[in-house]
């Protein structure tokens, strides 16, 4: 028969609800959650790289498999947009939760083994350490260890002479030598940084905004972008200020391929004052009022595409330039006009033309091709008071820009630099460390450790104990 | 040049690769001495045809800007346009590359911890990724696209490679451990069971197997320079090329049976190990199965190739403008998706040496190093990989924040990348705290390789979706 609950003592129900809390702490502290949350997480991304892998909007995917059962769940479990699912979030949260209850249990250990040592060899320890010789002393513990510990720092180690000890260790003399102490850490800067980088995210995600224009090459102003909810519903988000676009080029190799491409972007204060100027290109943003301009990608717009004529009046070699839209017209003093009305990048075998249609001051109307290659031939072969020559189509481009305020960048840029310091010192260096104990009778006791690259300490070991062998008041 | 270079270290590494097999079964020592050899002059014409193709794709870039501004280039305008093209921006390069870095990091492993030449499932691999890559026509250098045109295409990719390199030969090193160990064959058969049944439906194209029971391939025809290219065309109102499936008859039933025995042996070897069975060895219903979709692969490989070699012209069903001068006729061939065959074939030889060791292991006494050696060695070359897959997702990131204003997008290859950061961390902290050397540690090296082959290939193959970095899916 067990007593009711009500009836325990106040101080059994204490403990027991301390109990439930350690065991939570225990399970929350240790890496038997982190394995498996590791794991999940790893699948679930390889769920979404599947789930949804042309990114389609709710609206297509409704269309497609809205009457399936498992349709449902699959909302639910928001697989459309599965990186930002609820679940998804919550093993994230997770992972950095159990993340630092295994920091807050663990680094009180590593500044215990790091920052203060068991200087003094004692026989208890010697059973846990790698390497360990015996020699003799032939002359006193003092003396000795003197001369050890010169050997020591002839390599590098800033060796420490402890005092003899007491009790039954009286007249025992103790050496200490350690390198690299804070390779302890390197584990625990790396996964610093991961609260940093993981940090950053979390505040941009919060506070951060992200969105996207297409401006008109040709002195377009905007102040504001589009944004996207996550359930794809596009609005506009106003930037506070406003951003004129004053140019946009597509630099080409000679083949005609794309070297680079740029636009101007003005910022305008009160008044259409221009504040700032800056050409933009991929990886050189442009930074105002906490928001940054990327230069992400361009589209053409070929119904605003222009052509480029020259117009020369063959009597007094004068000439004329004009840039036409589709449709556009230049009018002579004389009144004869000249309207483009096609264009092909491939006329037969002769390349790119403009076809003109020429409109006479008494109205009569002909029409002709003029070539790019050819710029003589309207002057020679047409006849009239114009000869016309092509000097080639000048696309018209909608530069796509990326706008994107980001308050978490610098903790995450911080955790990016953190990170490259935790792994160097977490992959490439190794806390090691000897202790010498000199006895009255004349028993010595080298004993080493590192804690990584143990091949190569080893290697060291046996050097330092074969000099040691041969050092005048030692014998091995 | 460096298409020269890379077919003689190709056939530099045959002789390597079989050196390494002969030493490894072969009691004579002669074998061991001539591999390393073989293959360290492998590698020094990989080197050198890696180099010569990225001072050719230099002068390339070079001679492109100078024609493009009119003028001369000078001192740092000069190097940076030089150098900023390394040899691993598209795919064909990107496979020499990483076989150059995994037949590399072999070599410097056997040198560094002075081992006997064991190195077959490295030089095997390596001998792979080259071969797929002379599978490509040798595309022509030209300038970078403009996305690509930065100082941190040095920075963030080969870090990458190194990672991927590591990791494929420390999984080289696990199998070793688990043959060295004589691992049951149901522990290592629930593993490769519940890898080939995945592989084999991703690799036959998932969604064409489970709706249609049908293998979906590429039909090729003959371009205008007499090569062999996969049919593409260009749907309507767009400019991006895509392939032409078509079906190829008989081969889909063969695949599906596979996966479905690969998945039922799977759980008798699951119930085998759970069981603490005796060894069955070539006589439990789990072998059998195991066998029986072997055999089943088999079939549907043969009937692939069958098709292959003896197949009609097809008539590939096409929406939209064929892109470039391709010719008909259409026909199935190796060239029109080789890595989905290729990881058909990989499986039906894995799956055939396993059964082939169940039934001789006995026999077979493989002169290996001791297990806590190789073990150590698993061990230490992830540990070369890790920080370097850790600083190339970093620095990926970073160029990402400076070029599009996201650090993070959950782009295939950056997911991808992040799954293989997971396993690789799961492999580290198991193995510092928990202390799983041995067995567990030498299974998740070895399932790390199928992670990183799906990093590497799967993006390209067009397994996941379009992503940011399948620039040079050719």
């Amino acid at each position: 028969m067990t007593a009711p609950a009500a009836a325990l003592p106040q101080e059994a129900l204490d403990r027991r609800r301390r109990d439930l809390a350690d065991v939570v702490w225990e399970a929350g502290a240790s890496l038997r959650l982190t394995i498996p949350l590791l794991f999940l997480i790893a699948a679930a991304c390889t769920l979404g790289t599947f789930a949804n892998p042309e990114n389609r909007p709710m609206t297509e995917i409704r269309a497609a498999i809205g009457h399936a059962w498992y349709f449902p769940a699959y909302v639910f479990f928001g697989l459309n947009d599965l990186f930002h699912s609820w679940w998804f979030v919550l093993l994230l949260v997770l992972l950095t939760l159990n993340l630092t209850a295994c920091t807050i249990e663990r680094l009180p250990r590593i500044f215990q083994i790091a920052l203060r040592p068991n200087k003094r060899l004692a026989d208890a320890q010697l059973r846990g350490i790698q390497h360990v010789i015996r020699l003799r002393a032939a002359v006193p513990p003092a003396n000795a260890a003197a001369e050890a510990a010169a050997l020591l720092r002839a390599r590098g180690f800033t060796p420490e002479l402890l005092e003899a000890g007491e009790g039954p260790e009286a007249g025992t003399a103790f050496v200490f030598a350690e390198k690299g102490r804070y390779s302890r850490f390197g584990v625990w800067i790396v996964h610093l940084s991961l609260f940093l980088i993981l940090g950053g995210a979390l505040a941009g995600r919060l506070w951060g905004k992200e969105g996207s224009i297409d401006v008109p090459q040709d002195g377009g102003t905007f102040d504001f972008i589009f944004r996207k909810t996550a359930s794809g519903t596009v609005y506009k988000e106003p930037l506070g200020f406003t951003v004129r676009v004053d140019d946009f080029r597509l630099l080409r190799y000679t083949d005609g391929s794309p070297r680079s491409y740029e636009s101007d972007l003005s910022v305008l204060g009160p008044g259409g004052r221009t504040i700032e100027e800056k050409t933009i290109r991929v990886g050189e943003p442009l930074v105002h009022g906490g928001w940054t301009f990327y230069q992400a990608s361009y589209q053409a717009d070929p119904s605003r595409d222009r052509v480029k004529i020259e117009v020369t009046e063959l009597a007094t070699r004068k000439k004329t330039t004009a840039k036409l839209e589709k449709d556009g017209a230049v009018t002579m003093p004389g009144g004869t006009v000249f309207k483009a009305v096609n264009y092909t990048d491939r006329f037969e075998s002769l390349g790119p033309a403009l076809q003109i249609e020429r409109t006479a001051a008494d109205g009569s109307r002909t029409s002709f091709w003029v070539f790019q290659r050819y710029p003589d031939f309207d002057a020679r072969n047409r006849g009239g008071a114009y000869g016309l020559a092509f000097d080639g189509m000048e696309p018209f481009y909608e530069t796509g820009l990326q706008v994107a305020r980001d308050p978490g960048y610098l903790f995450w840029l911080a955790g990016c630099v953190v990170l490259f310091l935790g792994l160097t010192i977490a992959f490439y260096t190794s806390h090691r460390r000897l202790w010498l104990r000199v006895r009255p009778d004349g028993e010595v006791v080298l004993a080493g450790a590192a804690h990584k690259n143990k091949e190569a300490f080893a290697k060291f070991f046996a050097d330092l104990a074969a000099a040691l062998g041969k050092a005048k008041g030692l014998r091995a | 040049m460096s298409r020269t270079l890379f077919t003689l270290s190709f056939y530099t590494y045959v002789v390597a690769f079989t050196d390494y097999v002969l030493g490894l079964v072969s009691s004579r020592r002669i074998w061991r001495r001539i591999g390393p050899i073989v293959l360290g002059l492998g590698l020094l014409m990989q080197g050198g045809a890696l180099l010569s193709r990225w001072v050719q794709a230099g002068r390339t870039e070079v001679t492109a800007m100078e024609a493009a501004l009119g003028r001369p280039l000078h001192g740092l305008d000069w190097l940076m346009t030089a150098v900023g093209h390394p040899p691993y921006t598209n795919f064909y390069e990107s496979l020499t590359f990483l076989s150059f870095m995994v037949l590399f990091i072999y070599f410097w492993a056997e040198r560094r911890w002075k081992l006997p030449a064991i190195g077959t499932v490295a030089v095997g691999i390596g001998l792979l990724l080259l071969g797929r890559a002379l599978l490509v026509p040798n595309p022509e250098v030209t300038p970078l696209v403009p996305a690509l045109k930065s100082y941190w295409i040095l920075i963030h990719v080969w870090n990458l490679f190194i990672a991927y390199a590591a990791f494929l030969v420390a999984a080289g090193f696990g199998m070793a451990y688990l043959f060295r160990v004589e691992t049951p064959s149901p522990e290592i058969g629930v593993f490769l069971t519940t890898l080939a049944a995945p592989v084999v439906l991703l690799a036959g194209g998932v969604r064409s197997l489970l709706s249609r029971a049908a293998f979906q391939m590429c039909p090729t025809g003959v371009n205008a320079g007499g090569r062999i290219a996969p049919l593409h065309f260009l749907p309507p109102g767009t400019d991006k090329a895509q392939r032409v499936f078509s079906d190829v008859p008989g081969v889909g039933p063969f695949l599906l049976a596979a996966v479905v025995l690969y998945a039922a042996a799977a759980v008798l070897y699951f119930r085998a190990v759970r069981r603490h069975a005796p060894e069955p060895g070539p006589h439990g219903p789990a072998f059998w199965t195991a066998a029986a979709a072997t055999v089943a692969l088999a079939l549907g490989v043969a009937v692939l190739f069958g098709q292959i070699a003896l197949g009609a012209p097809v008539l590939p069903s096409l929406s939209g403008s064929l892109e470039r001068d391709l010719t008909g006729p259409w026909r199935f061939a190796l060239a029109g998706n080789p890595d989905a065959i290729g990881l058909l074939v990989l499986t039906l030889a894995g799956s055939a040496v396993f059964l082939a060791i169940t039934s001789f292991g006995a026999r077979l006494k493989l002169d290996l190093p001791a297990p806590e050696k190789l073990d150590d060695i698993t061990y230490r070359l992830i540990t070369v990989g890790f920080p370097f897959l850790f600083v190339g997702i970093v620095m990926g990131a970073i160029w990402a924040h400076f070029s599009w204003g996201r650090y993070w997008g959950w782009d295939p290859k950056e997911t991808w990348s992040l799954i293989t950061l997971f396993v690789y961390a799961v492999y580290l902290h198991t193995r510092v705290t928990l202390g799983w050397t041995g067995k567990p540690g030498a299974f998740i090296a070895v399932a790390g390789f199928a992670v990183v082959i799906f990093c590497y290939l799967g993006v390209n193959l067009g397994l996941t979706g379009e992503g940011l970095h399948t620039y040079g899916a050719g």
